[in-house]
């Protein structure tokens, strides 16, 4: 029963978990790219393109902007096109516009910053995903938002179960406990049987869940990919000893999720066991 | 070894438990505690064992006030105290030797196993080291806890109507327990109801009545007559 209900909010702990993280990582990701691109009408001058670029900069609300003259253009479109020679062969950097890519230190300042571009008369067009970005910010917000909440309830369930495992344990040993501390037993003395069952069936649930979220995240791997199709492998921890990737996750971030499970599992055994001591065993 | 000043103590519709006592026991005394039901000799056990805190006066164990609010020590006071009681209050899921060892475990012993087979031994029961309570009859249940209660060289040994529950064959072989250990020179203090033990044995009586230490007598006698 104990051992079931942990295993369920574990097992639920590491989807939410896990999903937060990983949208997390993505919006991260997004951030990363450019937000807007200014394109530019043919034969623009240079100067006028980094005229722009010091105005835009000069907003306070870009993190960077960056130029892309014509050649770079061409070298990421051959990059892009790669498989695909007879693309490649019909292509040359004539026709591919000079361009400003524009970083947002927030993407609510992306309005803002194409109403400013778009005045130039030597700007052709401004591109930029506003909508689908805000959507993304909004719904990963939400989702988080989400998640928190039915995280800390899966806590607080957890703490509870704990709570009244303890409680009826303490209960149920009553008379043997009072016996013992007539003896001069301590109450960790007393508690420690409760709290060693206690942190035992803590980490067969965490092995359990663990298992249960790896198996079904390696069934449903292969849809997961089709939806995040273009999201590139993401790092969980920075400048980490192994190379933890929530994206495609690894071994190392299941281990790691475990771990932690365990961790904090253990932290609320050991609260719950003695706030249950505290007020129980005289 | 033991002493209580002026120890008083009310229950909560303000008559007195306990009332203005003082008494005081050296280390190897044999001390029986006399007096009719509800006279309060329960109550000044759980005193010197700290599970009552006096409203006034102090109790003394081994010149330690474990009366005191801020005495924070109770465990390791209880470590120095073996205790027997009517109800035998034995684990029943652990062996005899099990229910001794557990004891000595408390008390970090450095050989539990070894300690429990000779608090058995001297108890009288070591051929049931392995058998479960249930298994025990009444009076092996009582040596069981004599045995649990000098375990680890105990120096007192409280005893709570320790003969009441036992027949009267049994009664005498417990009491003969009794006067072996106090041949130690461990300090004990024995509150019953049996004038047969009390008249045969020829140590000091105290009596409580009504809360109050009535009598106080070396070689006493049993006696609630005033």
């Amino acid at each position: 029963m104990v051992l079931g209900t942990l295993t369920f909010s574990f097992t639920m702990l590491f989807i939410f978990a896990g999903s937060i993280l990983l949208l997390t990582k993505i919006v991260g990701y997004i951030k990363t790219q450019p937000q807007a691109t200014v394109y530019f009408v043919k034969d623009t001058q240079k100067s006028a393109i980094f005229k722009l670029r010091e105005e835009l900069m000069n907003t306070g609300k870009t993190r960077d902007v960056g130029y892309v003259s014509q050649e770079q253009a061409l070298s990421y479109y051959k990059q892009l096109n790669k498989n695909d020679p007879e693309i490649l062969e019909m292509v040359s950097k004539e026709a591919l516009p000079q361009s400003l890519e524009i970083y947002a230190k927030d993407p609510t300042y992306l309005e803002d910053l194409a109403a400013l571009a778009k005045k130039n008369p030597a700007v052709e067009n401004v591109d930029y995903e506003k909508d689908i970005v805000d959507n993304l910010i909004r719904i990963t917000n939400s989702i988080t938002a989400g998640a928190l909440i039915f995280l800390g309830s899966q806590f607080l369930v957890v703490f509870f179960v704990l709570f009244m495992t303890t409680t009826f344990k303490i209960m149920r040993r009553k008379q043997e406990i009072d016996i013992l501390r007539l003896l001069g037993a301590s109450k960790y003395f007393v508690t420690r049987p409760i709290l060693k069952e206690g942190l035992f069936i803590n980490m067969v649930a965490s092995i359990v869940s663990i298992t249960i979220f790896t198996s079904g995240y390696l069934y449903l791997y292969p849809h997961i990919r089709t939806f995040l199709f273009g999201i590139p492998t993401l790092e969980l921890l920075e400048n980490f000893p192994v190379s933890v990737t929530i994206w495609p996750a690894n071994i190392y971030f299941f281990a790691l999720l475990g771990l932690s499970t365990m961790i904090i599992g253990g932290l609320i055994t050991m609260i719950s066991t003695f706030i249950a001591a505290s007020k129980y065993i005289q | 070894m033991i002493r209580f000043e002026h120890v008083s103590m009310q229950y909560s519709s303000g008559t007195f438990a306990l009332h203005d006592i003082t008494f005081a026991i050296e280390q190897g005394q044999f001390v029986f505690l006399i007096g009719p039901s509800g006279a309060g000799k329960t109550s000044l056990l759980r005193l010197i064992m700290r599970q009552l805190i006096p409203d006034e006066g102090s109790v003394f164990v081994e010149n330690e006030e474990v009366s005191a609010q801020n005495f924070h020590t109770a465990d390791e006071l209880r470590k120095k105290i073996g205790t027997v009681f009517q109800d035998f209050k034995i684990i029943q899921d652990r062996s005899a030797l099990e229910n001794v060892m557990v004891g000595l475990e408390i008390m970090h012993h450095k050989n539990p196993k070894e300690e429990a087979m000779n608090a058995l031994t001297l108890a009288g029961i070591e051929k049931k080291a392995g058998f479960f309570p249930l298994q025990l009859s009444a009076g092996e249940q009582q040596r069981l806890t004599i045995a649990r209660a000098i375990a680890g060289g105990r120096q007192i040994i409280l005893a709570d109507e320790p003969t009441g529950n036992v027949d009267p064959v049994t009664m005498w072989e417990i009491v003969h327990l009794f006067r072996k250990i106090h041949d130690d020179k461990r300090t004990i203090l024995f509150a019953t109801h049996n004038a047969e033990i009390v008249n045969a044995l020829k140590q000091r009586v105290i009596t409580v009545k009504k809360g109050k230490i009535v009598k106080d007598k070396q070689k006493g006698s049993y006696s609630l007559d005033l």
